[in-house]
């Protein structure tokens, strides 16, 4: 198991990899292409949806798949800090700012403001897209091979592109570890505690300085152990990555009509679904 | 990151798509420079260590009276590899970042494009400091950040006026307002970076001069030896 | 553009498979990596090359394998001259092992990294998986699917030489191969690098300050120091010279010291390299 994370609110790559090598589910067994493909119609489905009912129903399908993958929710619902807050730290003015009933009126040094029903609704509305994509993303990394992740990357990008992303990918492990370990040192000279602004920035510029310059060092021994092996500008991928089954086929399948109706309802026939 | 901070569904398809082409086209050209036959493993190997350690600083919570502060790096990364390697950096971190729920998939080439932005003007803006106006490393790398954060919150401003929030029946002109009110916060946070970042520009150049090209480099227990691919005076 | 001229001291090795010959190499800060270094390594032999940080170890071993061009002299792998046009050819033949075996680790997998040197020579990907299963079998490595950073030191270290004895180098040149080992897995590469000429008949060069593992493991000595070779010999010539290895910032072996101190050199008893030897010796 990797060492303990140093942020309790952002998915760390050390965690999302052990569950990945180490689980056994059916969301695991599944093909990784399938799970992409459910990923990008996740993505589609809440750009094009604007229903909050049938938003909640792809949050409640992506949760789902969640647990299928049997992977813990008290981990999930930590890692939606970020996207909670992003959402917020938007919509905190438009709740105020969107035309409708109020709910809730205040003043502010003698400003009236007021909570409008529609700036709520438009608040959960991004909120319940935001965790559907962000619960699907995380549990396709979770449940997925680091090789297999490696196959298809190699395959969708461009070379040069899926060379950095594999080799970053590899060595951020390492580069978690090292910043971890820094931190650590840090916390146990009470670094924490440091007094001031520029004292503290001081300590944590020295740390992510100190990090870019191990980098450096590494980047040329990787370099230069790449050119002793005779590097040619590929890396090779030999874990075979079959094509989906007929199941996966038939999950894409629906992915894609769901897609279609969708699409339809919001742009040709908004009476379908009470737009 | 200035990310958007907009997750997936904030933008309609249409938008999505217009800003997925612009920054595909950028990354295009960012991927001409640095091609497959000529690009060596030196530079993919550091480019892939930014995105490392850009995605590990990322993580760390830097306390500030207001609250803690996650580090973007994006301008510190532009003056360490340049702006076109910088651009296919920034298109990994962000898709990391998506992977994780830190700015949506469909948002990655909006947030490209700002961090490229970020990239470009962090690049040029410490080689402007430290070359013509032969300011200190710290201050060079200071207004270097200030002033690329700025822009980058700025593009964040106007991407979102432009694409307007999906469902919100707010005009631009109002979306400009609000987005406006969130640019000042991420200003304000670019300045705590900023001043950061001039302390770890101080330090590497104290260290390594030569990932910042501004020196030689020391001679080696297996470490390098040769200035970076985009410290000053590269491209 | 190196010189053709051999300076005086470098005599021409006969038989040898690599010579460095008065190869001087200059960094960009100014500082000399190495200067008039003589060097060779013959068939079928175990080169330990001794001398503290900063000697001048890990320079010599990339310029022969390719990684640095000499300034000044010549390196001679078999019958070519290194240059930049044959680089790839010199690499098949002069495998290189890094000191730090995370950074060599660049694949998802293991097999996909043993694999890589292969497929860089233009193996298919059956040849190339052959060649990297043979490889992982050599070295004792079974777990061919697993993630490199899951992998223990001493794993990593197996699975950085098997990447490199998958292109079946001449000459494997490793850079610290035990340096933050525990024993158990240090014994286990000193081992391997012993099968490695014993078996595989290959030569082998290996950096080291461990004067212990010099003395168990080489068949010859070479002092580095300040970028030369200052002295070159047996290891129970070499070794046992305390004068000399201090001269180089070095430590007599700890066999050689308890020689010394229960006055056994007085008693022109054979040399041993090896607590098994000494135990020997104190048995006789």
């Amino acid at each position: 198991m990797a060492r303990r994370s140093y942020s309790t609110h952002i998915p760390d790559f050390r965690y999302i990899t052990y569950f990945a090598e180490s689980g056994n589910s059916i969301v695991h067994s599944m093909n990784p292409w399938t799970k992409a493909a459910l990923l990008f119609f996740v993505v589609a489905l809440v750009s094009v949806v604007m229903d909050l009912y049938w938003l909640l129903v792809i949050l409640a399908l992506t949760v789902t798949f969640y647990m299928a993958g049997k992977l813990p929710l008290k981990l999930l619902i930590g890692w939606y800090t970020l996207p909670v807050f992003f959402v917020l730290s938007l919509s905190v003015l438009f709740i105020f700012t969107e035309p409708g009933t109020s709910l809730l009126r205040t003043e502010i040094v003698g400003v009236p403001i007021a909570i409008t029903d529609r700036g709520v609704l438009l608040m959960l509305k991004l909120l319940v897209r935001a965790l559907a994509v962000v619960t699907i993303s995380i549990s396709l990394f979770m449940t997925t091979k680091y090789s297999h992740i490696a196959v298809v990357v190699s395959r969708i990008m461009p070379g040069t592109l899926a060379n950095i992303f594999l080799l970053s990918y590899r060595f951020m492990f390492e580069t978690s570890d090292e910043v971890s370990d820094v931190l650590d040192a840090m916390r146990s000279r009470s670094g924490g505690l440091a007094r001031g602004m520029l004292r503290q920035s001081k300590m944590f510029a020295g740390i992510f300085g100190l990090a870019f310059v191990h980098a450096f060092d590494r980047a040329e021994r990787i370099a230069k152990a790449m050119e002793a092996r005779g590097y040619t500008g590929e890396f090779p991928m030999t874990e075979p990555l079959p094509m989906p089954s007929a199941g996966g086929y038939a999950l894409v399948a629906v992915g894609v009509l769901s897609l279609a109706i969708a699409a339809y309802s919001r742009y040709f026939d908004k009476g379908l679904f009470g737009w | 990151m200035a990310h958007i901070h907009l997750e997936d569904g904030a933008f309609s398809p249409l938008w999505l798509l217009v800003w997925s082409l612009i920054a595909a086209g950028l990354i295009a050209a960012a991927l001409f420079v640095n091609r497959k036959e000529k690009i060596p493993p030196r530079k993919i190997a550091i480019a892939a260590m930014c995105v490392s350690v850009g995605f590990a600083a990322f993580m760390v919570e830097v306390p500030t009276p207001v609250g803690p502060v996650h580090m973007n790096l994006t301008p510190l990364i532009g003056m360490l590899v340049g702006p076109s390697l910088g651009s296919l950096v920034a298109l990994v971190i962000n898709i990391f970042s998506a992977a994780i729920g830190h700015g949506g998939w469909g948002m990655i080439g909006a947030n490209t494009i700002v961090n490229i932005a970020e990239i470009v003007v962090g690049c040029y803006a410490f080689r402007l400091f430290r070359l013509r106006l032969r300011a200190g490393t710290f201050g060079s790398g200071f207004w270097a950040t200030t002033i690329a954060l700025t822009v980058g919150a700025l593009a964040v401003v106007m991407i979102v006026a432009v694409s307007e929030i999906q469902g919100s029946q707010l005009s631009r002109e109002e979306t400009l307002t609000n987005t406006l009110i969130l640019a000042v916060v991420n200003i304000a946070a670019g300045v705590v970076e900023g001043i950061v970042t001039g302390y770890v520009v101080s330090f590497i150049a104290k260290v390594r001069p030569d990932m910042l090209g501004t020196g030689r480099s020391p001679s080696p227990g297996g470490t390098a030896h040769s200035a970076s691919p985009g410290g000053i005076g590269h491209g | 553009m190196a010189s053709e001229v051999s300076c005086v001291k470098c005599p021409e090795p006969e038989g040898a498979i690599v010579h460095v010959d008065c190869v001087t190499h200059k960094y960009p800060d100014g500082t000399e990596g190495i200067h008039n270094m003589c060097f060779r390594v013959y068939p079928r032999e175990i080169v330990a090359l001794c001398g503290p940080n900063g000697a001048g170890k890990s320079t010599l071993i990339e310029h022969i394998n390719g990684l640095m061009m000499p300034d000044v002299g010549r390196i001679r792998i078999f019958d070519m001259d290194i240059d930049k046009r044959n680089v790839a050819a010199i690499r098949k033949i002069v495998g290189l092992v890094f000191q730090d075996a995370d950074s060599q680790l660049i694949s998802p997998t293991v097999i996909d990294d043993v694999m890589f040197g292969p497929l860089n020579l233009g193996m298919s990907k059956e040849e190339a998986r052959k060649r990297a299963e043979w490889a992982l079998e050599v070295v004792g490595m079974k777990e061919f699917n697993k993630v490199p950073h899951y992998l223990s030191g001493g794993q990593k270290r197996l699975v950085a030489i098997a990447g490199v004895l998958a292109m079946q180098p001449k000459i494997l040149v490793a850079d610290e191969p035990t340096g933050d080992l525990d024993p158990t897995n240090a014994e286990r590469i000193e081992e391997l690098l012993r099968s490695l000429r014993d078996t595989h008949g290959m030569s082998v060069v290996v950096a080291l300050h461990d004067m212990d593992m010099a003395a168990r493991l080489a068949d010859r000595v070479c002092i580095v120091k300040n970028g030369s070779i200052m002295a070159e010999g047996k290891p129970e010539e070499m070794l046992y010279n305390e004068e000399l290895l201090k001269s180089a910032g070095l430590a007599l072996p700890a066999v050689a010291r308890l020689y010394k101190e229960l006055g056994l050199e007085s008693k022109k008893k054979k040399r041993p390299l090896s607590l098994s030897e000494f135990v020997t010796l104190l048995k006789d």
